[in-house]
């Protein structure tokens, strides 16, 4: 099968490696340590990048990958030219805005530490405030701790990291899980490979589209 | 390494490179439009050239806040709102309103230029070359159907272009898909199936989000007259559609795909409208379609149809 799919590293690894496994699309599990960063599929042919969770935006909207693993985190930030063909239901979390408790949200001061500045401004923006946005590249929780932020928009799943540095959510923004997205000329050029591909995970997933 | 220093520190270096999505280039595009304009020109299309600016609210009238995002804004000496123009199609509708009673139809006009889109991404082309041809005051779709297929067949042997394929939708899919949606619900429906995010479709709209995932679904399984069968018995019989899908057959053959999920670039088509992708290219090479909606923002009514060819 001439098609070639971008793995994300990371959070959604292990997760991407196990669907793509029982839904029959690779018999030998992908590692993530390996140093080969094209894995090409014996028998079907399919490659395989292994890529940064962030980098699969990048190589799908190019047209080097056809189809790839990515969270919906990303796709509402950077609001790529890609279709998303599928929720694959896992990476489930939250992007909350969290900070100390008692933090007035509709400050128009408002300093926010995130990695996702276009869905912070957006939030903001909904309640008619122009918060000024610090990016963060990692534990963005730090911000509020040592104030550099007033408070931060991140992803959390459990909840664990902000609890145990004394932060609280202090409004939910929107649910997150992982999407199979596709490059729009190829579901157009391949669209029989894909829709196999879709298929058999929508199967797998026990999941009608 | 002092000389990296003084060039990232100082930023003393001695080459300046063209802006993010500009670019030098040796390609010598006339020949290419000397090849497509011939073929027009033996067909009865006329040249014309527009001007390069254009008011803000000539396009702000005309294509949806989509669009409107993409484009560049400058001032005049007296503080008039200018664009560097984004689509020569509206400039033709617009210049031929004041003329449209004292000229012959169909009008066919073919034109060649550069037009400037300031896309999100980074990576995209900003300044874009187009050949294009646009027939206002007939309904001929199979005129300007076959003379797409002249032309893209024209740079698939200049070696250009390489395999093609044609997808198309028709307006009045997505309109019966929208029906009884107010603007701004119709506006966040049509930006979520630009992306096929049926999640969000299916979250925010309920059951007409379930329609789309069937419409989907049967996309990806079933050849275009199947999903053609499906979209009619959903939104009803359209003969204009039927037509307008055997025309696209006819011409093309195995070249198309019927997408009735596909979202127009341009919110103006009113008809069939297309988007030409091939192997060589990432991004589309041509898009055009029926736009005789666009005629009446300029106050005058006529059938209109055109497409425009981005030279790679």
């Amino acid at each position: 099968m001439n098609l070639s799919i971008a793995v994300p590293k990371g959070r959604l690894f292990e997760d991407t490696v196990n669907l793509f496994l029982k839904a029959g699309i690779i018999e030998e599990p992908l590692k993530e340590d390996s140093r080969k960063l094209i894995i090409e599929e014996s028998k079907s042919g399919i490659k395989f990048f292994l890529v940064r969770a962030k980098d699969v935006i990048t190589y799908v909207s190019e047209g080097i990958a056809d189809l790839g693993v990515v969270g919906y985190d990303l796709l509402v930030e950077e609001n790529p030219d890609v279709f998303h063909l599928l929720d694959l239901g896992f990476g489930y979390c939250k992007m909350v805005v969290a900070g100390k408790k008692g933090v007035n949200l509709n400050s128009i001061s408002i300093k926010v530490a995130t990695k996702f500045p276009n869905i912070a401004r957006s939030y903001f923006r909904l309640k008619e405030v122009e918060p000024e946005i610090i990016e963060l590249y990692g534990s963005v929780e730090l911000g509020p701790l040592v104030g550099l932020s007033d408070c931060i928009v991140d992803i959390t799943s459990t909840g664990k990291t902000l609890e145990e540095n004394n932060l609280v959510v202090l409004d939910e923004i929107i649910e997150i899980t992982s999407r199979l997205v596709s490059n729009k000329k190829s579901l157009y050029f391949k669209k029989s490979e894909i829709s196999e591909i879709v298929e058999k995970i929508s199967s797998s997933l026990n999941n009608s589209l | 390494m002092k000389r990296f220093l003084r060039s990232i520190i100082l930023s003393k270096h001695n080459v300046i490179g063209a802006p993010s999505g500009f670019s030098f280039k040796q390609r010598n595009c006339l020949e290419i439009f000397n090849h497509l304009s011939e073929i027009v020109e033996s067909e009865g299309f006329n040249y014309i050239d527009t001007p390069m600016f254009d008011f803000f609210e000539v396009y702000e009238r005309t294509l949806g806040t989509y669009s409107t995002k993409e484009l560049f804004v400058v001032k005049d000496e007296s503080n008039e709102f200018l664009v560097p123009r984004y689509d020569i199609t509206t400039q033709i509708v617009r210049f031929l309103g004041p003329r449209i009673n004292d000229v012959k139809l169909p009008v066919k006009l073919y034109y060649f230029g550069d037009v400037f889109r300031a896309p999100d991404s980074e990576w995209h082309r900003k300044q874009i070359k187009q050949f294009g041809v646009e027939i206002i005051g007939s309904s001929n779709e199979e005129e300007i159907v076959s003379l797409l297929k002249k032309l893209l067949e024209k740079l698939r042997e200049l070696k250009v272009i390489g395999e093609y394929i044609v997808v198309f939708n028709f307006t009045v899919v997505l309109d019966k898909l929208t029906e009884g949606f107010d603007a701004e619900d119709k506006e966040l429906f049509i930006e979520l199936l630009r992306v096929r995010d049926l999640t969000s479709i299916l979250k925010v709209f309920g059951e007409k989000g379930k329609e789309i995932s069937e419409i989907f679904k049967e996309f990806l399984r079933r050849s275009s007259e199947d999903v053609l069968k499906l979209v009619l018995s959903k939104i009803g019989a359209y003969d204009n559609v039927n037509k307008g899908f055997q025309a696209m057959r006819a011409c093309f053959g195995d070249r198309i795909l019927f997408d009735p999920l596909l979202v127009p670039q341009m919110n103006y088509y009113n008809g069939v409208y297309f988007v030409v992708y091939t192997s060589n290219s990432n991004d589309p090479i041509a898009s055009g379609g029926r736009y005789d909606s666009l005629t009446q923002k300029f106050g005058y009514s006529q059938s209109a149809m055109g497409f425009a060819i981005d030279i790679p």
